[in-house]
């Protein structure tokens, strides 16, 4: 039994295709066969036609024909198929034979070549004597030949060729010579395969007239065989409808056969054999589904078939087989173009295969555990006269027996034997591993990872059996951290087991731990005496002693562990081994949790570190050390427990260091946080918790940031979402669920202990230098140093503040744009405790509206915490909005020297400007002076002397005055005429002597100015004494270049009486006084009324 | 909810109740609140009993996994962790769908060579997986859709006890 005993032969295998044999070619020696031969059998792609060719000598010796049989009647058949049968088909007997023979029409010795192409073709007649087989002559020709018919030499000759040889007409072809030979090829080989097809059809014929002979009782199993015969020749012939179609027959025919013990293995293997041509053409057929359902109906059929059940491990590497090959029919289907989804690939079938491959493996365990006392038989029992046997799943030492009582027990019981002790030495976790990496890549293929997984597990497990530890572990830590991301904890818990168990039997020490830890912890679903047994071992090792064996560990590994790990022992050196937790649940749990969020850098930062066991036992660690993103922190966090070894489990609730499963153990740390770190963010970047100390081993725990591993997300997740009430607990115990991770924390500066009072009259007023008294107070209980202020516009506001802003500490001067709207860092010295101290800031806003300033007070100051003196740099700050708004308004008009109002003025003639200034602002006003900066174009009358010099103006109050101007003739000036500035200088009332004066510049408006051609001027006296004449003067005047008459009439007014003169009369009665005006002239009118 | 009353009443001793091996019939000491008085048929026998039964999260960890046969517990853990792999592929078929036309019912997942596996997802991405034995031809798609209704119900139950805590794993009273 070779181990590939369960392999289908290759002649079931491959497609058959019609084979042909060619003679009279010299390959070797001929140059023009060689060619032939070529063009025969290169290039040989899916268009040419399929035929299988083979030279052979022209007096080959094919396999002889039996008799032809007359009669079926005492004919008992011995086996289903031969062995040999396929094969012979394939490549012994041809279809069809071809002699190759030189020879021209024109050939001078005709006669004699003729003869001996005739002798030629008879020999191979001879060696196919009884044979079905055609026999074609082709004729190699140097020459091209002439078109049908029109060479009568060559259609006389061929005939008497033929004649000869005694050959149809079809089957002499010529074969020029010539460039075109590849195409002379495939038109003979086109030929060829029609004599081919013929001859199989014959074949199919022969066979199924043998049936009319056969009887049900005798000959059952010659139904199958013909059945199969006749089946494989349509598939010879191509006709793979027909084929497949008498391939159900037969497979429905060998279901038929009785079936006992003795033949099961011949049944079950020719079910197979069918089965695989029955699912192979279906997948040829494009109906995978047909092939699906045959290969279920196979399997359902078979399954049950076991057979001996001393050999029924043979059972199951045949059902492995199957799944097998059904597996790759299908996988082949696919490349062809075949599309799989998830639920039906081919790696369904390598995975049941694989699990036949173990189920053969358990039964050949407990059925071939023979003593090694127990000698494989001699003479062996297995082997037959020719090496091979006659017929396919029949035992060799009993061939074509057909009866189902065992003539000779002994000899069977010695055939089981060897069948047995052969099995023992097959590798089956090799056929178990390539299955299952056969399914694992289809799985991949198909989107399914957790499938593929499971695989892998398996892949693992078995690579464990083999003792091939190290690809065990590989493949299953892979795979572990699917299970523990998903939750699976039973299942993480058998892989870690074995894991455990691989990691023990070559003493790998990191990972012997590793899994330990997680074993022990909560993700584990270990009971608790496992726990236990591996506590006491984790515990051993740490101790640099050697754990005992896993269980169920095969008893010459566990030896050869053993001496590892005593090897491990004397070794010394790298004895501390840093776990990383994020990847995985080991047995203790951290959490990091900062008091606060924040923290003044003056008072000590704290936090706790809270831990938790999951093992059964209390266990003491040595050290914990908590590292931050500022390492300067580090030292003051480590608490270190010396204890000796053997300690670890001593005294198990003493000391803060050792764990209470179950129970949260809080540690507290405290520090002093660094002034640089002002404003920074302190995080705890790993909390390192170390089990066993240097001089035996050490297990450095790693957790990254504040803690939580590979499972404390979800648990998170869910302690928010649940609601269940938790029970009290006393004061200084907490649940660990309601620990939540706070693993960084703000340093923020000290909070400041002096005040800052802004003192000022709001609002400001425009271009005032707008005064701000900064009181600083300290009630630090020490001095204070290196006191600065900052003061200003807040910055981030309106950008075209920060033009019209100005702030200086000099309110003696005016400031102008040269200078800032922040001064930032003034010095302002030490501070005594309660010492006060004033800054006068002064602001000057060129435009009104609202501003944000601010005040900003740093300074030092030297703090004691924690028994350490650190310097402290705080800081206060005070913001205030300022509205500045215009001082006052200045309202301008013109009027007439009788104060009436004026839309223009005329030419020449006095007028008044009137300024009326109306403060606004809620202090009162000082106006210094005021002044009128006339126009070149606008005269004076008298001087411009201000009037309201020093006058003060509370809110609401107005200072007006009035100036006499007149204006010479300009023409039209179009827009009015300009008339001058009016400034004026004020102050608050209420500013010190030394505060500048404020000049605020108003222009006064454009006055329309207009000649006028006769001017009146009455001169009348300011008052009147009743009963006393009253002196009128009216004087006129012409302002044009020409004599103008005028027209007076007076009329008089009740309010009046007459005396005097006649001419009062007569004005007085309405007389008209006609004149006449001289141009530039002017006449004087008096009356007395 | 019209089952809180009836969970109740049911519940004398406030520990959950999960029916689920035995959907179909009250054989667990009458404890079954799914049963819906069904109990004679549970005479008929065991071929209508699922091999494993399991109830997984929206994030595919199992709350309850149950098998009859506990000596290879392991297999059928694995079969059913396996299984979600069909679940996820459908569910993300599904996603496409309209959301009143989604059918729960999942449909056999997978056969195996001697199991057959079935999957049911709630509306919240709960996922139920029953595990038939191949050769039970009782159990006909019909059946096996009752039973997830069934244990639909039951998950409700369990969900509406005031006393179970989101979250955490099954525990059934009848089932041990």
């Amino acid at each position: 039994m070779s181990p590939t005993q369960w392999d289908l032969p290759v002649e079931l295998c491959c497609r058959p295709m019609a084979f042909v044999t060619l003679t009279g070619l010299d390959v070797v020696y001929n140059a023009v066969h060689r060619a032939v031969w070529d063009a025969f059998c290169a290039n040989r792609r899916a268009d040419r036609v399929p035929i299988s060719f083979k030279v052979l000598p022209g007096d080959h010796e094919y396999p002889k024909c039996r008799p032809k049989r007359t009669s079926y009647e005492w004919y008992i058949p011995k086996g289903i198929l031969k062995t040999g049968w396929m094969n012979k088909h394939l490549n012994l007997v041809p279809a069809l034979v071809v002699v190759f023979y030189e020879l021209d029409w024109d050939e001078p010795q005709w006669k004699e070549k003729q003869s001996e192409c005739a002798t030629r073709v008879e020999i191979v007649r001879q060696s196919l004597q009884g044979r079905n087989t055609k026999v074609a002559v082709v004729l190699i020709q140097k020459k091209t030949p002439l078109p049908p018919g029109e060479d009568v030499i060559a259609s006389e000759r061929a005939a008497a060729l033929c004649n000869a040889c005694e050959l149809s007409g079809k089957s002499l072809f010529v074969l020029p010579h010539t460039d075109h030979l590849v195409g002379y090829i495939i038109r003979l080989e086109n030929a060829f395969y029609e004599h081919a097809q013929t001859y199989y059809y014959t074949e199919i014929r022969r066979v199924k007239s043998h049936k009319e002979f056969l009887n049900k009782t005798t000959h059952q199993l010659l139904f199958v065989r013909h059945q199969f015969k006749i089946a494989f020749f349509s598939e010879l012939k191509q006709d793979t409808q027909n084929a497949l179609k008498n391939y159900r027959t037969a497979y429905n025919l060998v279901h038929e056969l009785r079936a006992h013990e003795t033949n099961i293995l011949e049944i079950k293997t020719m079910a197979g054999f069918i089965n695989y041509k029955i699912c192979r053409l279906c997948f040829q057929h494009n109906t995978p589904l047909d092939a699906i359902a045959q290969f279920r109906k196979h399997i359902d059929l078979c399954k049950k078939k076991i057979g001996s059940a001393e050999l029924s491990f043979e059972h199951a590497a045949w059902m492995s087989k199957q799944f097998q090959a059904f597996g790759d029919l299908f996988d082949e289907a696919i490349k062809l173009g075949l599309t799989a989804i998830q639920t039906q690939n081919p790696g369904f079938y390598y995975q049941q295969a694989a699990y036949y491959a173990q189920e053969r493996k358990q039964l050949a365990k407990s059925l071939c555990n023979h003593e090694a006392s127990i000698m494989y038989p001699n003479p062996d029992p297995l082997e037959t006269q020719t090496g091979v046997l006659d017929f396919y799943g029949q035992r060799s030492w009993r061939q074509g027996i057909l009866s189902f009582d065992l003539s000779d027990p002994e000899k069977e019981k010695v055939g089981v034997l060897a069948i047995q002790l052969k099995e023992r030495n097959v590798a089956h976790s090799e056929i178990i591993i390539t299955l299952l990496s056969n399914a694992v890549a289809q799985f991949k293929k198909y989107k399914c990872p957790r499938m593929k997984s499971h695989l892998m597990v398996q892949m693992g497990e078995e690579y464990y059996y083999a003792k091939d530890y190290t690809k065990a572990l590989k493949l299953l830590d892979y795979v572990m951290c699917d299970y523990r991301s998903e939750g699976w904890w039973t299942l993480l818990t058998s892989i870690l087991t074995t894991a455990l168990k691989c990691s023990y039997l070559m003493a790998q020490l990191k990972d012997y731990i590793t899994y330990s830890l997680e074993l022990l912890g909560r993700a584990s679903t270990l009971k608790d005496d496992q726990k236990s047994r591996i506590e006491k071992n984790l515990i051993n090792v740490l101790m640099n002693e050697s754990p005992d064996p896993e269980p169920d560990c095969d008893i010459f590994a566990v030896k050869t562990a053993q001496k590892l790990w005593a090897d491990r022992i004397s070794l010394a050196g790298s004895n501390i081994f840093t776990i990383g937790v994020q990847d995985f649940v080991p047995f203790v749990q951290c959490k990091a949790k900062f008091h606060a969020p924040s923290f003044h850098v003056d008072v000590p930062v704290e936090f706790d570190i809270y831990l938790k066991a999951d093992c059964p036992h209390p266990i003491r660690f040595s050290k914990l050390c908590v590292s931050f993103n500022n390492q300067e922190y580090n030292q003051f966090c480590v608490i270190e427990e010396a204890s000796k070894a053997n300690e670890v489990l001593e005294n198990p609730t003493q000391g803060k260091m050792c764990l209470v499963p179950g129970k949260t153990r809080k540690l507290l740390f405290k520090f002093v946080a660094k002034t640089e770190d002002v404003g920074k963010k302190i995080e705890i970047t790993s909390v390192d918790l170390a089990l066993g100390n240097e001089t035996g081993r050490c297990v450095v725990l790693n957790w990254q940031g504040g803690g939580g591993d590979a499972a404390s997300s979800q648990e998170a997740l869910q302690a928010a979402r649940s609601f269940k009430r938790r029970p009290k607990l006393p004061d200084n115990e907490v649940h660990w669920d309601s620990i939540i991770i706070q693993a960084s924390t703000m340093i923020i500066s000290r909070v400041p202990n002096i005040s800052v009072h802004l003192r000022h009259e709001p609002p400001a007023l425009t271009n005032e230098m707008y005064c701000l008294v900064v009181t600083v107070q300290s009630h630090e209980k020490t001095q204070i140093r290196d006191v600065k202020l900052t003061a200003g516009l807040k910055p981030g506001q309106d950008a075209n503040l920060t033009q019209k802003t100005h702030v200086t500490l000099h309110g003696t001067e005016l400031c102008d744009e040269s200078y800032p709207a922040l001064l930032t860092d003034i010095p302002v010295g030490d501070l005594h405790p309660g010492e006060q101290l004033e800054k006068m800031l002064y602001v000057r806003c060129g435009t009104v509206g609202s501003r944000m300033f601010l005040v900003y007070v740093s300074y030092l100051i030297n703090i004691t915490a924690e028994e350490k003196e650190i310097v402290c740099k705080c800081h206060k700050d005070e913001t205030v909005t300022i509205e500045t708004v215009f001082p006052f308004d200045v309202a301008v008009k013109f009027v007439s020297t009788k104060f009436e109002h004026l839309e223009r003025v005329y030419a020449d003639i006095p007028f008044l400007l009137m300024t009326d200034l109306l403060s606004a602002s809620p202090w009162a006003l000082t106006v210094v002076s005021s002044e009128l900066q006339l126009a070149p174009s606008m005269t004076t009358v008298d001087q411009l002397e201000s009037q309201v010099d020093n006058v003060v103006l509370q809110t609401g109050e107005s200072a007006s005055e009035c100036f006499c101007l007149r204006c010479p003739s300009l023409g039209n000036v179009e827009g009015g005429v300009a008339t001058g500035h009016y400034i004026i200088s004020w102050k608050r009332t209420s500013a010190m002597e030394n505060i500048p004066v404020i000049r605020t510049v108003i222009t006064l408006p454009h006055v329309i100015v207009e000649n006028i051609p006769l001017h009146v001027n009455a001169d009348l006296p300011s008052f009147g004494r009743v009963r006393e004449s009253l002196p009128v003067k009216y004087h006129l005047q012409n302002k044009t270049d020409f004599v103008q008459d005028v027209e007076i009439s007076v009329e008089p007014s009740d309010a009046f009486m007459f005396s005097g003169l006649k001419q009062v009369q007569a004005i007085s009665c309405g007389v008209y006084v006609d004149t006449k005006l001289r141009p530039r002239d002017g006449e004087l009118y008096l009356w007395f009324l | 909810m019209p089952l809180i009353p009836s969970l109740w009443e049911s519940k004398a001793n406030r520990s959950l109740e999960f029916s689920c091996l035995r959907p179909a019939l009250g054989a667990g000491a009458g404890s079954c609140v799914t049963s819906g008085g069904s109990r004679d048929a549970a005479r008929a026998g065991p071929p209508k009993l699922a091999v494993c039964i399991a109830v997984m999260a929206k994030e595919n960890y199992p709350f309850y996994i149950r098998s009859t046969p506990t000596e290879n517990e392991l297999k059928f853990h694995y079969m059913v962790h396996t299984s979600l792999d069909v679940v996820d592929e459908k569910i993300s078929a599904m996603a496409k769908a309209l959301v009143d036309q989604r059918e729960l019912y999942l449909d056999l997942l997978y056969p195996t060579e001697d199991y057959k596996v079935y999957g049911y997802v709630t509306n919240s991405k709960v996922k139920f997986v029953m595990v038939v034995d191949s050769s039970n031809t009782a159990l006909r798609d019909n059946e096996i859709r009752s039973m997830f209704r069934k244990l639909h119900n039951s998950y409700t139950d369990v969900m509406c006890n005031p006393f179970y805590n989101p979250g955490d794993c099954i525990q059934s009273r009848c089932a041990q």
